[in-house]
C-alpha cells in the first residue's frame, strides 16, 4: 500500500512539475506609500515557493518569479498580500502551453495541480504558446469589481470558491476551484 | 458644541487645501484605521517635550514602544513613560494599546478602513491637570472608534473615544481639584499628504509626508474643553525606518493643563514579517 501511495504521489509530483507557472504579476490595492509596499514585498518573499519578487511601487505592482519545481499556490499569494494588511486587486500567472490541455465539460481544466473553472466558452482559449492565468475570485479582483462577476454569472463556484453541484465530477470533491479568464500573452 | 465642530471642519478644509489636497495615515498623534502588517514588528522612542505652563520650565517625556502585528485584523502597542517632570527622571508607569480593523473596502491607491481601540494605562505620577492624557500623566481606560479614507497621496482619518481616568497610584484623580471630571469624549481629525518622491522608483527614497491634526477632548463632567492642533513634518528613509517631527498647541482651552504646547520627536524602526 505505502508503496502504491509512493509511486502514484511520485507520478502527480511529475505531472505537476511539467505543467508549471513561469512567473506572476500581482498588483495589491489599498496603498500608495513606499512602506507599505514594502509590507508586500517582504510579505511575498516570505512564501517558500517565491524566488524573487520585483516591485513596481508606484503601481502597487510585484513581479513574481517562482523556484524551479516548487509548488505554487495562488491562495498563499492572497494571504501574504492580506497579512500585510492590503488586499489583491489583480493576479495573472503565466503559462507555457506546448499542446491544449484536455478541458472537461463545464469548462473545468486541471493545471499544475489545481483545477480551474474558465470564465470564458472553451471555442475562446487562446492558440498553444504562453498563456496568462487572469484569476476572477474573490480576493484577487477588487470588491466592487467581485460583486459585479458574481451579479453576472450562476456558477455557485465562484463565491464558495470550492466545487459545486454544477461543476464536473473531480476527484477531490472539496478541492478548490479558481475562476479564471484565459489570454494568449502579449 | 456645533460652532466648534463647524469651526473644527473649516479648519481641517482649510488644512487640506494649505496641503494641496494630500497626505499619508501614518499621524503622529493618532493612529488610521489601518494596521501595521501581521507578523511585524516595530519600535518607537517618542520624545514629547513640553514647555509648561506660565513658566520656562520645559518637560521631557519619554516614552519607549514596541508596536506588534498579531493578525491582520489585531494590532498592539505597549509603551513604558519615562519622565524628568518632577525635577529628575523617573519611570512613572506604562499603558497597552490594542487595534481591530473590522471595515475594509480597497482599491487602486485608496481604501476605505474602520477600526475599534482600547487602551488601558498606568501613571504613578502626580495628578496635575483635568486633561485626560494616556500618553504619560494619566491611568485609566480608553475605548473608541477609527475611520480612515486614502485617497492617493492624502489620507483623511478621524476617530471618537470615551476616556475614564483612574486614580494615579496614591494620587487620587480629584485631589488637584474636586471638580474634575473622571470622563471624557475624544475627537480627532487628521489630514496628511505624501509630498515626495513626486514618482516611485525604489525602497530606498526617502519618504516626506506633512500632516495636519486637530485633537479634541471634552470633559463629560465639568463640560471642559480642550481643541488642539498639531502639525507634523514625517520622513521615512529606506521604507522601514520613520522619523517624526510634530509641534501641538491649543487653539481653544477652558481645561487645566500644565503643558499644552511643546515639541514631538518620534523614531520608528520596523521590522516587517519579522518571524
Amino acid at each position: 500500500m505505502k508503496q502504491i501511495l509512493f509511486l502514484s504521489s511520485f507520478i502527480l509530483a511529475v505531472f505537476f512539475a511539467q505543467a508549471q507557472w513561469q512567473r506572476g504579476r500581482l498588483q495589491a490595492t489599498g496603498l500608495t506609500c513606499s512602506m507599505c509596499s514594502n509590507a508586500i514585498h517582504k510579505s511575498l518573499e516570505k512564501l517558500p515557493f517565491i524566488d524573487q519578487v520585483e516591485a513596481d511601487i508606484a503601481k502597487s505592482m510585484f513581479i513574481l518569479s517562482f523556484k524551479a519545481m516548487a509548488a505554487i499556490d495562488p491562495d498563499r499569494l492572497r494571504e501574504a498580500v492580506e497579512e500585510a494588511g492590503f488586499a489583491v486587486g489583480s493576479l495573472e500567472l503565466d503559462a507555457n502551453v506546448t499542446e491544449l490541455p484536455t478541458i472537461a465539460s463545464k469548462q473545468h481544466l486541471i493545471w499544475s495541480g489545481f483545477q480551474f473553472h474558465l470564465r470564458q466558452a472553451v471555442s475562446e482559449l487562446p492558440p498553444v504558446g504562453t498563456w496568462v492565468f487572469r484569476f476572477q475570485d474573490k480576493g484577487f479582483v477588487p470588491t466592487t469589481r467581485y460583486r459585479k462577476l458574481v451579479k453576472a454569472q450562476t456558477d455557485p463556484c465562484l463565491v464558495s470558491g470550492k466545487r459545486s453541484v454544477i461543476c464536473v465530477d473531480h476527484p477531490a470533491k472539496s478541492e478548490r476551484i479558481y475562476h479564471i479568464e484565459l489570454i494568449a500573452a502579449q | 458644541m456645533i460652532t466648534l465642530l463647524c469651526r473644527l471642519w473649516m479648519i481641517a478644509l482649510l488644512g487640506i487645501g494649505c496641503m494641496n489636497t494630500q497626505a499619508q495615515e501614518l499621524f503622529v498623534f493618532t493612529e488610521p484605521a489601518s494596521n501595521m502588517a501581521a507578523r511585524s514588528v516595530g519600535a518607537r522612542l517618542n520624545n514629547y517635550i513640553m514647555k509648561e505652563a506660565g513658566s520656562s520650565t520645559w518637560n521631557w517625556h519619554l516614552l519607549p514602544e514596541v508596536m506588534w502585528g498579531i493578525s491582520n485584523k489585531w494590532m498592539m502597542h505597549a509603551e513604558g513613560f519615562l519622565s524628568n517632570r518632577a525635577g529628575n527622571w523617573k519611570a512613572e508607569g506604562g499603558s497597552l494599546y490594542a487595534k481591530y480593523r473590522f471595515y475594509t473596502q480597497d482599491d487602486i491607491h485608496r481604501h476605505f478602513r474602520m477600526a475599534a481601540f482600547g487602551r488601558v494605562s498606568v501613571n504613578t505620577a502626580d495628578i496635575h491637570q483635568e486633561a485626560i492624557d494616556f500618553f504619560g500623566h494619566s491611568s485609566g481606560t480608553e475605548a473608541g472608534l477609527i475611520a480612515t479614507q486614502l485617497l492617493g497621496k492624502v489620507a483623511i482619518s478621524g476617530s471618537a473615544s470615551w476616556l475614564h481616568a483612574a486614580d494615579n497610584s496614591t494620587y487620587a484623580f480629584r485631589q488637584a481639584n474636586s471638580d474634575y471630571g473622571r470622563d471624557a469624549v475624544g475627537y480627532t481629525l487628521s489630514v496628511g499628504k505624501l509630498m515626495l518622491p513626486k514618482r516611485y522608483t525604489s525602497y530606498q527614497q526617502t519618504n516626506v509626508n506633512l500632516m495636519m491634526e486637530v485633537l479634541g477632548q471634552t470633559n463629560l463632567q465639568s463640560g471642559r474643553y480642550f481643541v488642539d492642533l498639531a502639525p507634523a513634518l514625517q520622513f521615512i528613509i529606506n521604507s522601514r525606518l520613520r522619523l517624526d517631527l510634530a509641534a501641538r498647541f491649543p487653539m481653544v482651552a477652558t481645561m487645566d493643563r500644565t503643558a499644552p504646547r511643546g515639541l514631538i520627536v518620534r523614531m520608528e524602526y520596523n521590522w516587517f514579517r519579522a518571524y
